[in-house]
């Protein structure tokens, strides 16, 4: 199917000057995952202003680590962003290296590349069932959890946990995985994929679907640039941007990693390439499996295990990875002492979640949460 | 990562004022004072993306700035620029023809850097409202995440529990007050 034109409304001004409606959407609504409040101005059904308001979930992250050792600060930081907390896990631990020159063992980094994949799909499937509902379909929440069921208990039986692993550590990994844990992520990658053509056949090629997401929510490239858009965001708006391939770490550069993007940047093309990353997220993730075994080290052995008494040296660094959503960045300013003297967290849902206004702003209020859901915004890394 | 070719663009455009490390894509600015210049070249020599831009509160007046950028085209090439600022007691003079923010009488301003990229604005109502730096020029400065009614800037050394003394008690009683009145929302759009 081709599309033509955009279905943004221009928005006219009303001759007879009739009261504009402004609605208040959240902070507890349940087209909303986490709390949040969407001040709604709306001439009729034409939707003319979104301001969000933020705030309701605000925990301090930022000054808490600075009292907290590093061990703790990662796993506050993974609290921000809990769908796919490896990647914080991951910032926090290559911030570390960066400053104190750490080269992390090759096994390990095929394993953290492993990890941040399996949290990938794992994120990009609680999107997907979000977004089923926030378009009236209740269908893909079942699956999605179905499959991301699965995927946690991968997770858990290598770290333990299954939502903030704290697996990935400064110098390597926290332990080697079980013995039969790459037959489970082979059986779980060659089911998944089974499944995603599943998805694809009863929901990509829903005309009702297509009806609801194609050209809606559309975002010009140079406005995703100008406003720091990223992930799967700035990629359906054409762009192939992805800290992956552009700026590899882990063991990415070692794999030729495909980055998808789309032609019209509305919803339909950011769900579509959210679906395309998954099955480049299995590809990445078989790749990987051949190189996790072996008896080779998974850690620096001069990096001190105990989280209490590692200490950083004095310096500054900002670090990047390409999240689910986005680009997740961390700025670290270490003082010397094992606590971080400064730890900004760079949320890629921040910038997302401003450009609502513009991606909303002559569109029907049924579209809002379309459009909201095709962001996939992580409040807890907004409000921090 | 900053390759070679862009790092020897920006040594020929900013050099005098720049400690570049194109290892770490690091670069220190020793002049403050040229910072929207350095920015503007930067901008030119195709650093069109801000990502990111935090502070870090050195005590007293001082502190330092940090602003990530992406280049346009080049994907593979970013910079982090960090810069001292102290603010000051009183009002810096604007410039003629700049806008003022008489809003901030009493404390000194920082240049918003939202006219050179846009999504700055966000980042820097972010610092304005952690550490209390005020940002000229920015049309849109104000708080995005805290209480309107906290006291203090939360990410400065100096922030106390005595700034936000009886905090949770006058929260509590603001709300019961509210709940009493039969206010449900206020909207202040």
């Amino acid at each position: 199917m081709t599309r033509s034109s955009d279905r943004r409304v221009e928005i006219r001004r009303d001759p007879l000057l009739t009261e504009k409606l402004i609605y208040s959407v959240g902070p507890q609504h349940p087209s909303l995952p986490s709390p949040l409040e969407l001040r709604v101005q709306a001439d009729g059904e034409l939707i003319e202003r979104v301001t969000p308001e933020l705030g309701y979930m605000h925990r301090g992250v930022e000054q808490l680590v600075t009292q907290r050792n590093y061990g703790q600060a990662a796993g506050l930081i993974s609290r921000c962003e809990w769908l796919a907390g490896s990647n914080a896990d991951w910032l926090v631990a290559d911030a570390i290296e960066r400053i104190e020159g750490i080269t992390v063992p090759a096994r390990s980094q095929w394993l953290r590349t492993l990890v941040l994949e399996l949290s990938r799909i794992g994120n990009h499937l609680f999107w997907f069932g979000n977004l089923g509902l926030e378009a009236g379909a209740y269908t893909p929440i079942f699956i999605a959890m179905r499959e991301r069921e699965m995927l946690l208990d991968l997770l858990e039986m290598l770290s333990g946990h299954r939502h903030h692993h704290g697996w990935i550590v400064p110098g390597g990994v926290r332990n080697a995985p079980p013995e039969d844990f790459s037959g489970h992520v082979r059986a779980f990658c060659l089911w998944f994929r089974g499944r995603l053509d599943e998805y694809e056949d009863f929901f990509s090629d829903n005309a009702i679907w297509i009806n609801r997401s194609e050209l809606i929510g559309t975002l010009e490239p140079d406005y995703a640039f100008e406003y720091g858009a990223t992930g799967p965001v700035l990629r359906a708006s054409g762009i192939a941007h992805d800290l992956r391939r552009d700026q590899p770490y882990a063991m990415y550069g070692e794999l030729d990693v495909q980055v998808p993007t789309g032609e019209f940047g509305d919803v339909l093309d950011r769900y579509r390439v959210r679906f395309l990353e998954m099955r480049e997220s299995l590809r990445i993730i078989e790749a990987c499996l051949g190189n996790i075994g072996g008896d080779a080290p998974l850690r620096d052995p001069d990096v001190n295990p105990d989280p209490e008494a590692l200490t950083v040296s004095r310096g500054e660094v900002y670090t990047a990875v390409e999240s689910p959503r986005g680009e997740l960045g961390l700025t670290l300013v270490s003082d010397g002492t094992n606590r971080p003297s400064r730890m900004h967290l760079r949320a890629p849902s921040l910038y997302h979640l401003f450009l609502l206004d513009e991606l909303c702003r002559g569109y029907l209020l049924a579209d809002l949460f379309v459009i909201y859901g095709s962001l996939d915004i992580m409040i807890g890394e907004v409000d921090k | 990562m900053l390759p070679e070719e862009l790092a020897g663009r920006i040594r020929e455009e900013c050099g005098d004022v720049l400690l570049l490390d194109p290892a770490r894509a690091w670069a220190i600015l020793t002049d403050s004072g040229r910072l929207l210049e350095v920015c503007r070249n930067l901008k030119n020599i195709g650093f069109i993306r801000a990502l990111n831009m935090t502070a870090n509160h050195l005590g007293g007046r001082d502190f330092h700035l940090y602003l990530t950028l992406r280049h346009g085209e080049r994907h593979d090439a970013s910079l982090t620029l960090k810069w001292k600022f102290t603010l000051l007691d009183e009002a810096a003079e604007p410039e003629p023809g700049e806008e003022s923010a008489p809003a901030y009488a009493g404390q000194s301003v920082h240049p918003s850097l939202s006219l050179i990229w846009r999504a700055v604005e966000l980042m820097e109502r972010e610092i304005f409202e952690f550490f209390g730096i005020p940002f000229a020029g920015n049309q849109n400065l104000v708080g995005l995440i805290l209480d309107p009614q906290l006291q203090g800037f939360p990410l400065r050394r100096d922030f106390r529990a005595a700034s936000h003394e009886n905090y949770a008690e006058k929260l509590l009683e603001e709300r019961a007050d509210r709940a009493v009145r039969g206010v449900m929302h206020d909207p202040q759009f």
